[in-house]
């Protein structure tokens, strides 16, 4: 290896009431960017906790329309706000964001971070509240945006398949709910009730927040500190995070299709192998994702797509907490069966060990480049930080680049071995 | 050898970026980023979708199939060593390529080995292989993406409301084609495109990152062919763009579509011909445009409230100005329950704010807004060199963009709408759930 300077990495301060502040100092960015993970397990309050962001973007007690938010961070030289729901494994999150211009480019200007901190923590924790609950009517619109979110999820076709095997892969684990939760939830959602939800939220449910600029690391830590801890009698902690989830063997694996007036037939294979970050396979397993259809010199990318033309597009993705991956194409309706037999017979050559040095040594590359370019993501490298942390792996990114170089062939046909179809899904006309 | 270059510095941004020019025509740009693993090149000529007719060096006029330029980006991934991905992906490097409306863009991205990877780029961009059954075979595959996106409501429902904005000027034409026009494209047109649009003198390399600068040019002299020869030895003007004459008033005002989707969509769509196609007047009338549909109907604008508050427009709602080859559209919309009311209430708006002027407050906190996004977008590293690229294209320095938002006035941006938001000249395109 050359001498590349260490990688970066956040400085942790961990604080009573399972509040982590986490701290990059760097030259490379023109912004300070904020980001705040929530984390709170994946069971039947998820619709609740998915209208959640929604509803906080509509008011806050200073700044109680969206206008008067969005106003406000037009004049804090555009700063951007932006909120997501998504499960990692059978845990729920909700991250926001807030992106600031550095002060440093905008001569005369002053406590641009420290505003937007206090207007990311307003927000999260302080809003418009009337008679003891949400504001009705932008709770009411916002259910209406909710529902239209969840069925909207329909016009992306290859997303709405994805999530179409997923639910019927695990309808008896909590994985199969929808990360904005269930429709026939949301009629039932009372503004009183959720804004007490919201405020176990906001005091127990764990709270990991990133700070990654150019700043004086002492100083960030201590207003973010101040910003986020402020109301440190309110944080009590204490919330009790689920462990890992579960694995399940497959008895066989099943088919599902369904009928849809579309242009291009979309298919989606769903396996399961329960590597997640901290097993003592999970380097071995990425390079055997990345082998079987990660990237354009993969397998199934070659075979499927180049040399049958069967498909426009073909990948492979992993889900590493729960321990899945998916295979998904759009393929010609009438290429259906041809298509899978096609894609199984590649899983099969990778279980069967037909895996050439040259398929290594570029998903090596691939994966290390990947790896090393993360390092001016501030945004990603604090997601795989978090990721890493949850599963109580060290965030060691040259160890980790260590174990990835030295994987050998057998340990990849281990990997693909763990792989059990469980389902198939179509989704055609 | 040290290859002489001009430098641009940008005070605002804390940037530089330094030009060399070739006798060919080429130009090359460095933007030297220390501290980046990162390091990331872009090869693009200024050639796109909108190119369907021109004369050619050797003086024929041409007209060329639909989705001719995108059919070329996939052909010239297909090289004598193999498909380009391969070869990128054994070094583990990332690429791709796109084509928009005027431009076609190759890039690559990698930390380690990265001189071997802008190798590569440079050397399957200037050395195509045209062979007929390669030709044949990438029609099934583009074929199969042009069915993707008429599976996507937000790409039908936007290349749709171009085709209704204008008549006859190419911005109608979908940049992938149509599986009938690819249908007919053959590696002797494909070809002849390449000779016309491939020029060095028409054509951008961009790379930025953590390189030396002088080791860097050398590389790029040596290898590149394009940056040897002269522009003068294949003619001054290589080649010659046609335009038809496009008529002021919208072609078709509306059509309506059913699709699988949840929700219908409404896009509402203004057009201007006769609209700058180069320099500073390039970039002021298109910032200008942007910034003034923000001000009309972004998040902080009481359109937006409005809207949003009687639940006719969602969160994707939202404006944006898009120009090229002498014409320019805005498009306002976004899913809706209720696309006519929508539709209504729109141009009821347009009628209005034209009349009503824009708040001085308004007025420059959307400017301070306008500043931060722009220095927030140089943490990207394919934003410099994608944009920088683009406005080149157009003979402006994108560091200048600062220059040009400190000369809109209020009054540029009143004048603006005036033009733009003709509530007599409109065209929309709806999608309704099936």
């Amino acid at each position: 290896m050359q001498s590349a300077p260490a990688p970066p990495g956040y400085t942790h301060f961990q604080l009573p009431g399972d509040l982590d502040i986490a701290v990059n100092s760097n030259k490379k960015m023109k912004t300070v960017l904020v980001s705040v993970s929530v984390i709170g397990n994946l069971n039947e309050t998820v619709t609740r906790m998915a209208i959640l962001p929604s509803i906080l973007r509509r008011g806050t007690r200073r700044h109680p329309d969206l206008q008067a938010i969005s106003r406000y961070l037009d004049g804090l030289y555009g700063a951007s706000l932006s909120s997501q729901v998504f499960k990692l494994g059978e845990w729920h999150l909700l991250r926001f964001r807030l992106d600031v211009v550095n002060e440093r480019f905008v001569p005369g200007v002053n406590g641009l971070l420290g505003n937007a901190l206090e207007f990311l923590s307003e927000l999260m924790r302080d809003p418009l509240v009337v008679e003891g609950g949400f504001h009705p009517q932008y709770l009411e619109q916002e259910k209406a945006n909710q529902r239209r979110a969840i069925e909207s999820l329909l016009d992306n076709k290859a997303a709405y398949a994805e999530n179409r095997c997923i639910e019927e892969m695990c309808s008896k684990e909590p994985f199969h709910l929808f990360e904005l939760g269930r429709v026939e939830d949301i009629e039932a959602i009372d503004a009183k009730e959720l804004r007490e939800l919201h405020r176990r939220w906001s005091r127990r449910y764990p709270v990991h927040a990133y700070l990654a600029g150019d700043v004086d690391p002492a100083a960030a830590r201590d207003l973010a500190t101040s910003v986020f801890a402020g109301g440190a009698a309110e944080r009590e902690g204490g919330y009790a995070l689920s462990g890992p989830p579960s694995t399940i063997r497959v008895a066989a694996p099943r088919e599902v299709e369904e009928r849809m007036d579309v242009n291009q037939a979309k298919l989606v294979l769903g396996f399961r192998h329960g590597v997640t970050y901290s097993h003592p396979s999970y380097e071995a397993l990425l390079l055997m994702n990345g082998i079987l259809g990660g990237y354009s010199h993969s397998k199934l990318f070659q075979n499927v797509r180049e040399k049958e033309s069967l498909c426009y597009s073909i990948h492979s993705s992993l889900e590493r907490v729960k321990g899945l991956l998916f295979i998904s194409s759009g393929i010609a309706p009438e290429n259906y069966r041809k298509a899978v037999d096609i894609i199984l017979k590649n899983v099969e050559s990778m279980k069967a060990g037909q895996i050439t040095d040259e398929e290594i040594q570029a998903t090596i590359l691939t994966i290390l480049n990947a790896n090393e370019m993360l390092e001016d993501n501030f945004g990603a490298l604090a997601d795989v930080d978090l990721a890493w942390r949850l599963h109580d792996r060290p965030f060691d990114l040259l160890e980790f680049r260590r174990r990835l170089t030295n994987v050998q062939r057998d340990e990849i046909v281990a990997a693909a071995r763990l792989l059990q179809h469980d389902t198939t899904y179509l989704l055609t006309r | 050898m040290s290859i002489p270059t001009k430098r641009s510095y940008s005070a605002t941004l804390d940037e530089e970026v330094l030009e060399a020019s070739f006798p060919s025509g080429l130009r090359v740009f460095f933007c030297p980023k220390q501290t980046f693993r990162k390091k990331y090149a872009c090869y693009s000529t200024f050639y796109g979708s909108v190119d369907s007719e021109f004369i050619e060096p050797a003086g024929s006029r041409l007209k060329v199939p639909d989705g001719i330029a995108h059919f070329l980006e996939h052909t010239l991934f297909e090289t004598e060593d193999g498909n380009v991905s391969d070869l990128f992906a054994k070094r583990g490097a990332y690429n791709n390529a796109a084509t928009s409306f005027t431009t076609t863009t190759y890039l690559c991205a990698s930390s380690e080995r990265f001189l071997e990877n802008l190798e590569l780029l440079i050397r399957f961009v200037e050395n195509p292989v045209f062979r007929p059954d390669k030709v044949e075979k990438e029609k099934g595959i583009i074929e199969q993406e042009i069915k993707g996106y008429d599976d996507s409501p937000g790409w039908v429902s936007y290349m749709g409301l171009l085709e209704n904005l204008f008549e006859r000027h190419p911005m109608r034409i979908d940049i992938a084609g149509t599986p009938d026009t690819i249908r007919n494209i053959d590696s002797d047109t494909l070809h002849r495109c390449y000779r016309a649009f491939y020029h060095p003198s028409n054509m951008v390399l961009f790379v930025v990152g953590d390189l030396e600068s002088n080791e860097l040019l050398d590389f790029i002299a040596a290898r590149s062919r394009h940056t040897s020869g002269s522009a003068a030895a294949a003619g001054p003007e290589t080649m010659r763009r046609i335009y038809p004459d496009e008529p002021k008033a919208v072609h078709r005002a509306e059509t309506r579509k059913e699709m699988e989707v949840a929700l219908p969509k409404l896009l509402l769509g203004f057009k201007e011909v006769g609209v700058p196609e180069k320099g500073e007047d390039f970039v002021l009338h298109d910032l200008a445009s942007e910034f003034a549909l923000e001000l009309l109907f972004g998040r902080s604008s009481d359109t937006f409230r409005d809207l949003y508050e009687s639940q006719m427009a969602l969160d994707d709602f939202g404006a944006s100005y898009g120009m090229g080859a002498g014409v320019g559209f805005a498009v306002v919309g976004g899913d809706t329950p209720r696309p006519d009311e929508l539709r209504q209430t729109l141009l009821d708006r347009a009628r209005t704010l034209r009349d009503r002027g824009i708040a001085e407050e308004d007025f420059e906190r959307e400017k301070r807004k306008f500043l931060g996004a722009f220095i927030r977008s140089f943490n990207s590293l394919e934003f410099i060199a994608g944009h920088y690229t683009y406005f080149k294209f157009h003979d402006f320095d994108l560091f200048r963009s600062v220059d040009v938002l400190s000369r809109i006035t209020k009054e540029t941006l009143e004048e603006r709408v005036r033009t733009l938001l003709d509530p007599d000249n409109f065209a929309s395109f709806v999608i309704l759930p099936k």
